[in-house]
């Protein structure tokens, strides 16, 4: 298990747990466990970062991301 | 409320505002909810109201925007609830759709942009999602007008509906037994509640305003002790994930992607987001926004001032040199002119932006810029408002709408008035040239250079002791590139600059007729004997510290109505005409002769409250009285402040 904030670009992750105060608003946003969420790209000075959930694009700040515990899928 | 009251929701960018303004034939009513600065759009379809809901993913009330919508729903009880889902993605925009029908509220689904859909070669079935949902669906392409008749049609027939029934959308069993023996409880509690199940749901997620809703109820406690039995610690997130499987099993039957599609949005983010040319980009595109913006603008502008000109003469003409006659023309159509003559800045500005909007755009550049302004107290998005405030600070402060935190967005606000606007620049030329001739360019770099860092100082300082609590996070959507239609912008566009004309139109025409006032009377008096020149003399002492002047203070006084007129009242102070030669010497020699304190001038100058027409914008943005005058003293301290520095450090005390 690894923090969505480790994530490397192009790799998917599928949510396990999700620790955060804004947890109801990530839900919403398709952040639940169970759901694949893949790193497309990071902001060019490196935070935000940029992730596709539920066929679309998603950006969080890496302190939100730090939050949120994934399974690297194979 | 016997009016028929419905209301539009939708996730931010499914094209929730065309559809109002193709309902309400774009006659908005534009105000703020009460308490709050989001804004609070309303307009008529007929006899029908509707309200405009902020645009929001979920209904949590730990979001200022989501709480807005869930009591409006919950206290005003619209009749209809118009649910605009984005046709493309229906995955994450039906989970709003489901806790709309948790609330109970008969709820109208509009799949729009289904242009989009088909060109991603999306079917989908409407019958069975219609059948799913237990409510209408209507598909539409709002930017083209199709579908909107069927939609208004739809809503006349629900409007009469008078007891609609609502069958909820049951999650699994395990779910739903806890749910019901929460809600027998809750019925028992209050027998006329009118959404007992909400409220089971709502514990179960152990919603705050809720549960202290209850506490202050006489018995509360006792309910909330008793539903707690069947509440588990993990519900929240059961339910969620019951809400997303069950708008997967829809989309599984009701839509089928027909054909894999290239994704353009994908290829252009790989342009715009790149890693080495993602930031050159970005300050391309902005200062493209800002070339058009002020080069549009300013034969424009000059078109107002040459209207107001020859308005002016034709009444001098006509009526004489007379005290009406100077009425009219100092005084009223100078007063209108100053209004107008932002018009074109504010019009362009907003041009852009929605262009940038509308176009996907404006969400990546909050996205490039987000780290650098974060660490500066700010928020992505306030960049933009900050660059454009070198041009005018007016556009640059409405520009902040953009910015949904209300924290972000007033820190954006206060600071945006230290970037030195372009009207600040003819003061800095004359009285820099005067001086420093022809290596006056430095030293007019150095004043903007100085604006920034105190930009970046002063937004630190009110993250630290005002704005203390946890900074509002970054959940941004990076929706699909779009190419904008004309008419949505030029709407956009006319519906801002009216509201300019109306809110800071006023203050700004207040003032300047207090001015032409103080400068006319006594009649016939010299222009050192009028009430204004008094006023200057009034007020000369307390820059006395300074070394201003009389004439540097009267000013002062001008710029603060505008810094356009500041030249062109030291012209008329100072017996000489605007384009005078020696009128920039004449007013160093108004300073002391001393280069140091004239800096410090031009240092004030940059500092203190542009002109009213900002602390209009200020006023009408925050909706606070508070704000607004804490804008112009802190201006004014801080100008003030900095002007005795340069002196001090000048050795002008010394």
């Amino acid at each position: 298990m690894v923090l969505l904030s480790d994530l490397k670009i192009g790799e998917v992750g599928i949510i396990k747990n999700i620790n955060s105060d804004l947890s109801s608003r990530l839900n919403a946003m398709g952040l639940i466990p169970g759901v694949e969420i893949k790193l497309l790209r990071k902001a060019p000075i490196g935070d935000p970062l940029e992730f596709e959930i539920l066929h679309y694009s998603l950006s969080l700040r890496k302190e939100i991301c730090k939050d949120v515990e994934v399974e690297i899928s194979e | 409320m016997s009016k028929q009251n419905i209301a539009l929701i939708g996730n931010p960018n499914v094209g929730k505002t065309v559809i109002f303004n193709a309902l309400t034939g774009s006659k908005a009513h534009v105000a703020n909810w009460p308490g709050v600065t989001v804004e609070k759009k309303t307009g008529k379809l007929g006899d029908i109201l509707i309200t405009d809901l902020p645009g929001t993913y979920s209904l949590t009330p730990t979001a200022l925007d989501d709480l807005i919508a869930r009591n409006f729903i919950l206290e005003e009880s619209p009749k209809v609830v118009i649910d605009i889902v984005d046709a493309t993605n229906l995955e994450r925009n039906l989970y709003l759709g489901l806790l709309l029908k948790e609330i109970g509220v008969p709820v109208i689904f509009v799949l729009n942009m289904m242009d989009i859909a088909s060109q991603k070669k999306i079917d989908i079935d409407y019958k069975k999602l219609a059948e799913f949902l237990q409510s209408p669906v209507i598909p539409t392409t709002a930017i083209k007008n199709e579908g909107i008749e069927e939609l208004k049609k739809i809503i006349a027939e629900n409007i009469k509906n008078e007891s609609e029934q609502n069958d909820p959308i049951l999650y699994p069993e395990e779910l739903e037994e806890r749910i019901t023996r929460i809600q027998n409880l809750v019925k028992g509690f209050s027998k006329n509640s009118k959404n007992p199940r909400w409220i089971a749901i709502k514990l179960m997620e152990l919603d705050e305003k809720v549960t202290e809703n209850i506490k202050n109820q006489p018995d509360g406690e006792n309910l909330l002790n008793s539903a707690s039995q069947f509440v588990k610690e993990d519900d929240r997130i059961s339910l969620a994930s019951a809400r997303y499987s069950y708008i997967k099993d829809i989309v599984n039957v009701c839509v089928k992607k027909t054909a894999k599609v290239f994704d353009s949005s994908e290829f252009l983010d790989n342009f715009f987001l790149n890693k080495y040319f993602g930031i050159p980009i970005f300050f391309v595109i902005m200062w493209g926004i800002f070339e058009f913006t002020f080069s549009v603008a300013t034969p424009l502008m000059t078109l107002v001032e040459v209207i107001q000109e020859w308005l002016g003469a034709i009444i001098i003409n006509g009526l004489g040199e007379t005290l009406f006659s100077s009425f009219l023309v100092d005084g009223l159509i100078n007063g209108f002119g100053s209004i107008f003559i932002f018009l074109p800045n504010i019009f362009l500005m907003f041009l852009g932006i929605s262009f940038l909007e509308d176009s996907g755009y404006l969400a990546r550049a909050a996205f490039v810029m987000d780290r650098l302004m974060y660490k500066l107290g700010l928020h992505g998005r306030s960049f933009v408002s900050m660059l454009l405030g070198f041009g005018c600070n007016v556009p640059a402060i409405m520009s902040t709408r953009t910015i949904e935190s209300e924290d972000d967005r007033i820190i954006t606000i206060m600071v945006n008035q230290n970037m030195s606007c372009g009207a600040r620049l003819p003061v800095y030329i004359l009285i820099g040239g005067a001086i420093w001739g022809s290596g006056a360019g430095s030293i007019i770099f150095s004043l903007y250079i100085i604006g920034i860092v105190l930009a970046i100082l002063i937004a630190l300082i009110f993250r630290k002791f005002i704005f203390k609590g946890k900074r509002s996070p970054f959940i941004l959507e990076l929706g699909d590139y779009r190419s904008p239609t004309i008419k949505n912008t030029l709407v956009h566009m006319w519906e801002r600059g009216r509201e300019f004309i109306k809110k800071a139109g006023t203050i700004i025409f207040i003032t300047i007729v207090i001015m032409w006032i103080l400068q006319t009377f006594p009649l016939g008096a010299d222009i050192n004997d009028s009430y204004l020149y008094k006023v200057g003399e009034f007020f000369q002492p307390i820059f006395n510290p300074l070394n201003f002047g009389v004439i540097a203070v009267i000013g002062l006084i001008f710029g603060f109505i505008a810094k356009e007129v500041v030249v062109a009242s030291f012209g008329l102070l100072l017996g000489v005409g605007e384009g005078a030669a020696n009128l920039g010497s004449l007013i160093v020699q108004n300073l002391g002769n001393s280069p140091i304190i004239a800096y410090s001038y031009l240092v004030f100058v940059l500092l203190y409250t542009p002109c009213v027409a900002v602390i209009g914008a200020v006023y009408k943005e925050t909706g606070s009285k508070k704000w607004t005058i804490i804008s112009v003293v802190y201006a004014f301290v801080l100008a003030y402040l900095m002007a005795f520095l340069v002196q001090l450090i000048g050795g002008v005390y010394f």
